[in-house]
């Protein structure tokens, strides 16, 4: 049917393909549960997404990955035109740098090529400036899977290529690259991710920053693969593909969630939110696991990859010459730093949106989840329990892709044992409920919040003056003030909009004037193009003879 | 046979010590400081009455908190159980070693922090949220200053885990390394912010502007409180158990050589009365510093972490 | 390893951690303590070092510098301070954040620079020379980036500190030598003295700052 003439089109299934197959089941099942059942940009965009990950060869692979750029642009203009259109031009650009890629010979260039494609498209720094914008758009169902499967479908093809198709031509300094761009996105994604005000910014900017969890993983594992070693390599690898598979997991919980904010209260703003856990207890509840995991706490299911990733970087950290050495403790830092601040975007998205007294009229009076996408969250969570209790049993699934893509990688057993953790706190929980039952007294009794002595709130304000509590920024602010004006600047930019953005925005201006110029050229001038366009190819083509 | 059940009990042991003697801990402390201030002090049990005091009192539940008010001192509580169960105490080698993984205990830790910022923010008023942002900001070099020290430990023993570590170390052949001093002095810079001592924070502070942990508390009463403070014991005890464990292992007993237990408690005793004494010592002669400087404080432990590393890598070299 | 060089080692890396530890420091009177703190370890490294090499004039390069730099030179550190009143803070050029990383840096060059020079040296001196190198970068950059001239001087000793270390590490290196290089140091601690006399006399500050703007406009 459908392909290159004379070559017909290969559909491949393998073990790889599949693992990213079932990270998108669950994410396809609650966005079409969430509402997008009946659109069919959504159904494209799922059958571009497949089509990727069964291609057998390149066409059919750039023919899914296109189809799947085409179909989210189109739902993300739906939701807002402007970034739209930015979303339009990275794709174009990721096509542009991924088709002349698949038909190079095996060398370094592909994987640069490759690279610079797949991560512009999976939001990899310094090219993830576009996704804050970009995912936040379009309806909820769709901000979910495009946070939670898509950028896993880019980062798909970059492990396809680096590991499968390019192994035969690779080096060390692939994996150091890759793994420099990852810590780059864990720095700033997580430090935005603490700053931004709007839940599905936030929420985005998380995103960047698992991209980059996982491609430090790809990275290192790339690194090991380059200079055999064996344990690294099935060890950076488990990281990161158990970290596709946990972000694909609570991140569209929260992104649903994030929609259900925004249709219960019309607002999606931290600072109009506030005590939503009184009003809607199950969505809060749900928000509560998913932010459990974008934090990366133990006995979540975010905590087992970034265990294992930790391992990986000091197992990294341990090989190589000084430079290695300073390299891979700075990106140990630079982990430790962003898990930190995944952590405080966490307890700001849940204690600021979900706890405290509500910030608006709206807030207070929200309801709780729709059927449909509470159902979908639900799933999800639900999906999420394994992981977070048993993640060696999932680990010892990705054992086939793990040979797939080295096939030389031993990989260790999961030295974090969620249940013996659960059982130690059950002991802990009876021994406190004895001590409480045997000394203490039981009752509580509802009073008026102490607040250090200050006097209740006038009665025109039913939930006290919203402006005595932190708010958004506010909790924010020490965060900005010691790490963010350092990163981002005072006016609180992505340094990639400054350094890359801008730029190209200039050169767009330029170019505009110069093509106005050219439409107003006389006649003359446009006869002199032509004449010079004639003479350089009776030029080029006397060059050619003669040499 | 009889090992598992030696190591049964010698941490049935540890658990029940350290559960019963934290409170003792933090009372020695107190005295301690009492007396180098020249002031006679609270007697060495009070927080224990302190505890059933609170136990017997009524719990108040702020009109503004939600449901989920009473979680998070029982988080904060269950978070640095569960660690202080996996750090070794006075011997190694117990039934809970192969859970304890370093990065284990910095997840458990990052819990309770988050366990405990989530309390402030709960019931909504100004000096809980403040706290909870100065906390955040204080986790972000204290996280990343543990888990660079965890790389001079793993070179150093061949191991993540606690256990692994404290064996690795207790025989002599590692001897005294210049990057051990490094990650000594960050690893105490780190435990200060986290239990709330001085330089950083002030535990007997009572100015709500310039508190932290305590902010975060304000609202709780009754036995929500009676948790957070037991808890805020059990993380000074803990935060002891590991720095012992991981730079004076000397002496500590083997969980299945019934015989070494007596010498390692009493040893075990000893090493915690004077980190007690020497924890004293440091409060009483530092004054609080801004802020905005506690940054400045745990990224020099940050560096000093890596430094660690970076030596490491020197005297590998030259086969040391 | 024997105790002889892990405990040397033990004292290079204290002295290397006040070192560092004074970048990180924005009152005089805490650069002065450091620096008082780095010179007694410096003087115990090289008794230490004497016993170990049973050198006697390594006793003596001991004694003078805890005579000199652990007591006289703290002492007159401290009375300039109280004379000028700076016990406040004193302004630095760049964040302390980025100072840091700089110095932390340096100390990475040192270690890369010393290893494969010094491949044929004693291979136990290695890193000895390693943290001797760091601390004189160190004193280096803690001179550059103080404004205040008192802190220049700190870091100035600092350095000087490194010079001694360097030397008490190598096994055969003359008494005489240090002996200038200290008395060098007391030199040029006078001068400075005399010199931040003149300067409080013309500007009445010692924020060195303001003399560099006069400079700039001279030219």
């Amino acid at each position: 049917m459908f392909g290159l003439p004379g070559q017909g089109m290969h559909l491949h299934l393998d073990a790889l393909s599949l693992l990213f197959g079932c990270i998108l089941l669950p994410q396809v099942a609650a966005a079409a549960l969430a509402g997008m059942r009946g659109s069919v940009p959504f159904w494209a965009f799922v059958l571009g997404m497949g089509l990727t990950l069964l291609a057998g060869d390149g066409f059919t692979l750039i023919l899914g990955f296109e189809l799947m750029s085409a179909a989210s642009w189109l739902l993300v203009m739906q939701g807002d035109a402007k970034p739209a259109t930015l979303y339009a031009g990275v794709a174009i650009f990721s096509a542009a740098c991924l088709i002349p890629a698949m038909f190079l010979p095996v060398s370094s260039l592909a994987f640069v090529l490759i690279a610079i494609g797949a991560g512009a498209k999976a939001g990899l720094a310094p090219l993830h400036s576009w996704l804050p914008r970009a995912h936040p758009a379009p309806p909820a169902g769709v901000s979910a899977l495009m946070s939670g499967g898509m950028v896993k479908v880019a980062l798909y093809v970059l492990i396809r290529y680096a590991f499968v198709v390019l192994a035969p031509a690779q080096q060390p300094w692939w994996g150091v690259a890759l793994a420099a761009a990852g810590a780059l996105s864990v720095l700033i994604g997580a430090l935005r991710a603490v700053l931004e005000v709007e839940l599905k910014t936030l929420l985005a900017c998380s995103t960047v920053e698992y991209v980059g969890l996982i491609a430090v993983g790809l990275g290192l594992a790339l690194y090991a693969k380059a200079i055999g070693d064996a344990e690294l390599s099935g060890l950076a690898l488990q990281a990161a593909l158990l970290c596709a598979v946990a972000h694909g997991l609570f991140k569209p919980i929260l992104f649903i969630g994030a929609g259900e904010v925004k249709h219960a209260t019309g607002t999606t703003s931290l600072n109009w939110l506030g005590g939503m856990m009184r009003g809607t207890p199950r969505l809060g509840m749900l928000m509560l696991l998913g932010a459990l995991g974008m934090a990366a706490l133990p006995l979540g299911p975010g905590f087992a990859p970034e265990f294992l990733l930790f391992h990986a970087a000091i197992g990294a950290a341990a090989t190589g010459g000084i430079l290695a050495r300073i390299g891979f403790s700075a990106l140990l830092a630079v982990l430790g730093i962003g898990a930190a601040l995944a952590l405080a975007a966490a307890v700001r998205l849940i204690g600021l949106g979900f706890l405290g007294r509500p910030r608006s009229l709206h807030a207070a009076a929200a309801e709780d989840a729709r059927r449909g996408p509470f159902l979908a969250m639900a799933l999800l969570g639900v999906c999420c329990v394994p992981l977070a209790l048993v993640p060696g049993l999932i680990l010892d699934l990705l054992n086939p892709v793990i040979m797939l893509l080295a096939p030389a990688a031993q990989t260790p057993p999961l030295a974090y044992a969620p249940i013996t953790l659960l059982v130690l706190a059950g002991i802990a929980a009876l021994a406190a409920g004895f001590a409480q039952t045997r000394w203490g007294v039981r009752g509580l009794r509802e009073v008026p919040a102490w607040n250090g002595g200050f006097g209740r709130s006038p009665a025109w304000l039913p939930f006290g003056d919203p402006h005595t509590q932190a708010s958004a920024t506010g909790f924010a602010e020490p965060i900005m003030r010691v790490l963010g004006k350092g990163l981002l600047g005072t006016a609180m930019t992505d340094p990639a909009e400054r350094f890359l953005l801008a730029p190209l925005f200039r050169l767009q201006t330029k170019l505009i004037r110069l093509a106005e110029r050219v439409r107003r050229a006389t006649i003359r001038e446009r006869l002199a193009f032509v004449f010079a366009a004639l003479v350089a190819c009776l030029l080029a083509l006397g060059l050619g003879q003669g040499g | 046979m009889l090992a598992f059940v030696l190591a049964f009990i010698a941490t049935a042991l540890h658990i029940a010590l350290c559960f019963a003697g934290a409170p003792l801990l933090t009372g020695i402390v107190n005295k301690l400081r009492a007396w180098l201030l020249g002031r006679r002090g609270p007697p060495v049990l009070q927080p224990y009455l302190h505890l059933a005091k609170l136990l017997r009192k009524t719990t108040l539940l702020p009109d503004t908190a939600t449901e989920l008010f009473i979680l998070w001192p029982l988080g904060v509580f269950l978070a640095i159980a569960v660690a202080i169960m996996l750090i070794p105490g006075f011997a190694t080698g117990m039934l809970t070693a192969d859970a304890g993984d370093y990065i284990t205990i910095v997840g458990l830790f990052a819990l309770a922090r988050a366990a405990t910022m989530l309390g402030g923010l709960e019931t909504g008023f100004g000096f809980g949220g403040a706290g909870a942002a100065r906390e955040a900001l204080f986790g972000l070099f204290a996280e990343g200053a543990l888990l660079v020290l965890l790389l001079a430990f793993a070179l150093l023993a061949q191991d993540t885990s606690l256990d692994g570590i404290a064996t690795a170390f207790r025989s002599a052949h590692i001897g005294i390394s210049v990057s051990l001093g490094f990650a000594l002095a960050a690893m105490l810079t780190v435990a200060l912010t986290e239990t709330g001592r001085i330089p950083t924070d002030n535990p007997s502070g009572h100015l709500e502007l310039a508190m932290v942990h305590e902010a975060m508390a304000l609202e709780y009463s009754g036995r929500l409180l009676a948790f957070i403070d037991y808890a805020a014991m059990l993380r000074l005890l803990a935060w002891m158990n590991l720095i012992g464990t991981i730079f004076l292992p000397f002496g500590m007993a083997r969980a299945a050589a019934f015989l070494s237990w007596p010498g390692g408690l009493l040893l075990w005793a000893g090493k915690l009365a004077v980190m007690a004494a020497a924890l004293s010592v440091f409060e009483v002669s530092r004054a609080k510093m801004r802020v905005f400087r506690v940054p400045e404080f745990l990224g020099a432990a940050l560096l000093l972490g890596m430094l660690a590393g970076v030596f490491l890598f020197v005297a590998a070299r030259i086969g040391a | 390893m024997s105790l002889t060089f892990s405990l040397a080692h033990l004292l290079g890396g204290i002295i290397l951690l006040c070192a560092f530890l004074q970048l990180s420091q924005r009152r005089l009177a805490a650069m002065i303590t450091l620096y008082q703190t780095e010179a007694l370890v410096l003087a115990a490294a090289a008794f230490w070092q004497g016993y170990a090499q049973a050198e006697f004039n390594l006793y003596l390069t001991g004694i003078i510098t805890f005579a000199l730099k652990a007591v006289l030179l703290p002492w007159g550190l401290r009375q300039i301070m109280l004379r000028f009143n700076m016990l406040r803070a004193v302004e630095t050029a760049l964040p302390m954040a980025v100072s840091m990383i700089l110095g932390l840096a340096l100390i990475g060059i040192a270690v890369l620079v010393v290893l494969p020079v010094t491949m044929n040296a004693i291979s136990l001196t290695r890193e000895d020379l390693a943290i001797a190198l760091s601390v004189v970068l160190l004193g280096l950059l803690l001179m550059i980036l103080r404004r205040n001239a008192l802190a220049q001087i700190i870091g100035f000793l600092s350095m000087e500190n490194g010079l001694v270390l360097a030397a008490i590490g190598m096994p055969g290196m003359p008494f005489v030598a240090e002996f200038s290089v200290a008395l060098l140091v007391l030199l040029a601690f006078l001068v400075v003295g005399v010199f931040l006399l003149r300067i409080r006399e013309h500007f009445d500050t010692l924020d060195l700052s303001g003399l560099e703007e006069i400079e700039r406009r001279g030219r």
